[in-house]
């Protein structure tokens, strides 16, 4: 026990001197919330168009419509002379939207006849060309409805004879369970970042000794070989939950900074919640560990580790990436499967919806017997001959 | 039985007492998964309802009990703040609970960290409204044996004693909701008559408003009576002198204060049988059209600034013998009012808060706005053989408050224009005045307004809400032709 | 004092030592001599426990290699070859390691490695990161590691590889010492010069077996050469993988 206590101990504190392990774990930790939330916020900020913000718009033709551009300016659109040629001034990215008004307008729309109208715009450019066209397009719109309307009424027709339909919408969904679709792939970032934060120690404890000389002589302590795998399978588990810790945090502090309120979503990502994860999580940097100290095992240097490390790693994580889109259940099935099911604890964590305390105990007792499997196979790795 | 035993038998029952008296102690508002609707019925929304029980007359409480329907909309934040928007209706005679689901969108930036509160007030919705069948709601406002006939028949048929059913009776109402939902304090939103109950509360229970915003402001002092038609007036000549400011408008129709004056009087003279389609289904049918009708037609069509711009064509068209479209306005107007309002809670509340304070007006002096001193004379009609109900002491003294409050107002209301905002202002010592430009009757949903809101109930400091977006809003350009505008 | 009987190992189809036995003395310095791929590594690994001999046995202070071994671990200091501290430790930590290891600690590990300190002139660089240390400084510090719990048994395999000329006489001087405080010192080699140089028995390995063992007068005798790196030669029977 004591010498399990040593290695541990020298394992850990080590490796805390790794420039490498430790931009690794605090890396993932930090770049993951960051990349995620930039990214986030990006999208959002340049798909969803503030409707009080005001644009300005080329109008070609301004003159022929003074009524309508006074609509426009009333809904935070200004209109201003336009170019003289305005689809080559679009093309050019001198302009994202230009509108053309054409002579017939005026003379159309007063005769009753469909007055028309002309947006030029360049669906290549969402932030600066259709993001502006939609909503220009929205404000025509609206002004169609208000005219249409009052010509029916003015003609002694009510307006509701033209609504035959009133669809109503009901979303079960919470406000928190319809943020999944935007943040459902925290809990891939999460658990990715969980085993990236034990890698470098799963290599360096086997391969990476192995290949600077230092596992013959430590082979040859007098100390049973269960411990030094068990030592140095501990302090990779340690890592890899500080990991997990920190990443969580870091989401919790990260989320608050993505604009959600635009797409009229909310969600509470508070130290409570994080630590609630954390409790029901950390089995996975267990068998995390157990699983890449098992592979570097069988790899003969540092770099073989590394690349077939990188690989392995994607199987236990790319799946989750299908957490995001599929919503899937937690069941008794699903809710066995490690990795899987702490991605299903992470998901409906953040909608609030807490999985089941019977399933999250599932999780954490198939994920801590695989675990312990994984460990176990590890250790006798460790026994082999071959290790050397 | 000797009394020793009797007393220990008694102390032996007491706590199986308490567990009687516990319900009806605790008339628990249990709030439970629905769906509210707008007055047509066509727009509704998920929400969550339940009813408190509570007495019809506050000073026996033993007595006869009525049914408050009370709904809630949760906030979309998971940890909403501790306090909700009260969403207060006008009318009077509206359902708070309607209302809110046919304007919902003015409240959603509030609803993103807050819920929404909504109490149908006594005598209207579903709190044992007091309705009466309304045959023709034009008729009534301008004939005052109908009215007075009218209102006794529906006096007499109420299921409640209409003397309870007042704003004063009201906020208590709104008090004791609170209370059981344990709200620590409240932000009001009223509307119209709305704005009444919403600063009475205030005056009553100060420490339980955070805030308040009142739309389309019926100021205490202030009373219902002459100013419909003085007010009403005024607006009329706003729509025509704008129209007069535009040179097309100017030379199509001519001077319209002149030629509603004559279709008026021509109508007066020989009502006009008019053939028409039915405005909604379309089938033929016919109505003898009064100066009544054509009154109540630009009346109810200058509550909004999108209507307002057919009012010049209607009068052109009518004076020019067209007398179809402004036959059809009036049919779609009565429907629109048809029981919209329940009559009785309507009543209760005019006759006992305001014809009282206006019954020494010289009615003649109203011969010079377009609706006439008929109007006012069919609602001192109304309230003639109406009881009068309970109404604080201090209910007409103008309020004077801290509590911040948010006044807005339609810049063309013919109904609470924005002199009443400004009345009220005078004695609220926190408060913010926003005029709504171009705008009429309600002004919550409209442009930028749903977004101050927010911010408006969010911070409770009228300092904080930058009111430059309301710059852009304005009318819209009068219809010139049957196809509208010009371009 | 280390006793090999009849060792056999093979690696896959490779036999790497066929039939080895020998004894190594205390107060002695014995040397493996033999060739590259003669069998001295494996059979130094044999008795260090990382392998497992699939025939013959071998034992240390009495303790059997596999059924005793972490006696005999505990009986035994070994310096592999290719040993290498951990980098990111400073050598005093490096020996500390070792020694809590071996189940000492507190006060009395620290003067042990003050004392080999000393012993091996590693003061200069005690208190440094080994990373970047030069072979001789890499070599004092698998040796303070190998030493650290006072074992009676010292076994080295090709220790001066990579060592310059001065390192190599202070490594030398550093294994008479030893045999002359009473240890048991067991070295593997392919330099003949210096097994001639140190060794008090010596034990001449090729092709996985023992060709020759004994004492250089004995070695001498026995191949009737009398340069002693002439008998070397003949008793393995190729110069090929010698110095």
């Amino acid at each position: 026990m004591s010498a399990l206590r040593t290695v541990f101990v020298k394992e850990v504190r080590d490796n805390i001197r790794d420039r490498r392990t430790v931009l690794s774990a605090l890396g993932m930790a930090v770049l993951a919330p960051a990349l995620f939330m930039g990214l986030m916020s990006f999208v959002l900020e340049t798909t969803v168009s503030d409707a009080e913000k005001s644009i300005t718009l080329p109008v070609v033709g301004m003159e022929r419509a003074p009524n309508m551009m006074a609509f426009l300016r009333q809904n935070n659109i200004d209109p201003v002379a336009g170019p003289e040629n305005p689809d080559a001034a679009v093309s050019n990215r001198d302009y994202g939207v230009v509108l053309v008004i054409p002579g017939n307008f005026g003379e159309s729309l007063q005769a009753g006849m469909p007055a028309p109208l002309r947006l030029i715009y360049d669906s290549s450019r969402t932030k600066d060309s259709e993001r502006d066209y939609r909503r220009v397009r929205d404000v025509l719109r609206a002004y169609n409805s208000v005219l249409a309307g009052l010509r029916l009424q003015v003609r002694g027709i009510s307006p509701t004879v033209v609504q035959p339909l009133a669809i109503n919408v009901s979303n079960v969904a919470s406000p928190s369970a319809q943020a999944i679709s935007v943040l459902g792939v925290i809990p891939y970032f999460v658990i990715f970042s969980m085993f990236m934060g034990g890698f470098y120690l799963a290599i360096d404890t086997t391969a990476g000794e192995r290949e600077q000389g230092s596992l013959e002589p430590l082979l040859a302590q007098p100390v049973a070989r269960a411990s030094l795998a068990l030592g140095k399978l501990l302090a990779t588990a340690l890592f890899s939950a500080v990991t997990l810790l920190l990443v969580l945090l870091a989401f919790s502090f990260a989320i608050d900074l993505v604009p959600l309120e635009k797409v009229g979503m909310s969600v509470e990502f508070g130290l409570g919640k994080v630590l609630r994860l954390f409790a029901m999580l950390w089995p996975l940097s267990l068998l995390a560990a157990a699983f890449m100290m098992v592979v570097a095992s069988f790899t003969k240097s540092f770099k073989e580790a590394q690349t077939y490390l990188t690989v392995v790693i994607l199987v236990p994580t790319l799946p989750l990436m299908l957490v995001a889109f599929l919503a899937p259940e937690a069941t008794a099935t699903t809710m066995a499967i490690p990795s899987f099911s702490q991605a299903l604890i992470i998901t409906e964590g953040i909608k609030g919806e807490w999985v089941s305390l019977p399933l999250s105990l599932l999780s954490m007792t198939t994920t801590l017997i695989v675990g312990a499997a994984l460990a176990f196979l590890a250790v006798k790795l460790y026994q082999r001959e071959g290790i050397l | 039985m000797n009394s020793h035993c009797s007393l220990s038998r008694r102390r032996r029952l007491a706590p199986l007492l308490i567990l009687f008296l516990l319900p009806a102690v605790s008339q628990a508002l249990d709030l439970q998964p629905c769906r509210i609707f707008d007055t047509s019925g066509v727009q509704s929304q998920d929400a969550e309802c339940g009813t408190l029980t509570v007495a019809e007359n506050p000073q026996r409480p033993d007595g006869t009990t009525i049914d408050l329907f009370v709904a809630r909309i949760p906030a979309r934040a998971p940890t909403p703040a501790a306090d909700p928007l009260v969403v207060i209706q006008g009318g009077p005679g509206g359902s708070s609970v309607e209302l809110y689901v046919s304007m919902a969108g003015a409240f959603e930036s509030v609803r993103k960290s807050r819920d929404i509160l909504l109490v149908d007030q006594r005598g209207t919705g579903r709190s044992n409204a007091l309705r009466c069948e309304v045959p023709d709601e034009a008729a009534l406002d301008f004939d005052p044996e109908l009215a007075a006939q009218f209102s006794r028949e529906c006096r007499d048929s109420l299921p409640g004693n209409p003397q309870f059913y007042t704003t004063s009776v009201a906020v208590q109402d709104l008090e004791a909701v609170r209370a059981e939902l344990e709200y620590p304090s409240l932000n009001l939103y009223g509307v119209s008559y709305g704005t009444r109950v919403a600063l009475h509360y205030l005056r009553r229970f100060p420490d339980e408003t955070r805030s308040v915003i009142i739309d389309g402001v019926a100021p205490p002092q202030w009373s219902l009576g002459p100013d419909i038609a003085r007010f009403g007036q005024n607006t009329l000549e706003d729509i025509l002198e704008r129209c007069a400011a535009v040179a097309s408008c100017n030379d199509r129709f001519g001077d319209l204060e002149v030629k509603l004056s004559v279709l008026s009087s021509r109508l007066d003279e020989s009502p006009q049988r008019v053939d028409l389609p039915h405005p909604v289904t379309g089938r033929a049918d016919s109505m003898t059209l009064t100066s009544q009708h054509v009154v109540m037609a630009i009346r109810m069509m200058s509550y909004q600034r999108e209507s307002q711009a057919l009012i010049p064509l209607l009068i052109h068209e009518g004076y020019a013998g067209n007398l179809q479209p402004l036959a059809a306005q009036s049919l779609m107007v009565g429907e629109s009012l048809q029981n919209a309002l329940a009559m009785g809670m309507h009543n209760a509340v005019v006759c006992t808060e305001d014809m009282p304070f206006v019954e020494d007006f010289d009615d003649s002096q109203l011969r010079d706005t377009y609706m006439g001193p008929l109007q006012m004379a069919s609602l001192r009609a109304f309230c003639r053989d109406w009881p009068k109900g309970v109404l604080d002491d201090d209910f007409k003294q103008p309020l004077s408050s801290d509590v911040p409050t948010l006044v807005l107002s339609g810049e063309f209301d013919p109904v609470t224009p924005p002199a009443n905002g400004e009345l009220a202002a005078q004695t609220l010592s926190n408060q913010k005045t926003i005029v709504a430009p171009g705008h009429g009757h309600g002004v919550a949903m409209r442009g930028c307004m749903p977004r101050l809101l927010g911010t408006f109930v969010e911070t409770a400091d009228p300092s904080a809400v930058d009111d430059s977006c309301v710059e852009r809003m304005g009318p819209l350009a009068f219809f010139e032709g049957f196809t509208g505008p010009t371009p | 004092m280390i006793r090999v009987s009849n060792v056999a190992k093979s690696f896959g189809k490779v036999k790497a030592v066929s039939n080895v036995s020998f004894e190594a003395p205390d107060g002695a310095i014995t040397g493996l001599l033999g060739p590259n791929g003669a069998g001295k590594s494996t059979t130094l690994r044999i008795l260090y426990t990382v392998l497992r001999p699939d025939q013959g046995s071998a034992s240390v202070d009495g303790h059997d290699v596999v059924s005793a071994s972490l006696a005999a671990r505990s009986a035994t200091g070994a310096l592999p070859h290719g040993s290498g501290p951990y980098p990111r430790l400073t050598a005093r930590e490096n020996v500390r390691y070792y020694g809590q290891l071996n189940g000492m600690s507190g006060a009395a590990l620290e003067r042990r490695i003050d004392e080999l300190a000393d012993m091996l002139e590693m003061n200069d660089f005690l208190e440094r990161r080994t990373k970047g240390f030069s072979q001789g400084q890499r070599t004092k510090v698998a040796l303070a590691r190998a030493l650290v719990h006072s074992p009676r048994n010292v076994i080295l395999d090709e220790p001066t590889n990579g060592l310059d000329v001065m390192a190599t006489r202070a490594l030398r001087e550093l294994i008479r010492k030893l045999r002359d405080a009473g240890h048991c010192v067991l070295f593997s080699s392919h330099v003949m010069q210096e097994v001639a140089a140190l060794c008090d028995e010596i034990v001449i390995i090729g092709r996985g077996e023992v060709v020759a063992s004994g004492s250089p007068d004995q070695l001498r005798e026995q191949t009737g050469e009398a340069n002693l790196e002439d008998a070397f030669v003949k008793a393995i029977g190729s110069v090929e993988g010698l110095e």
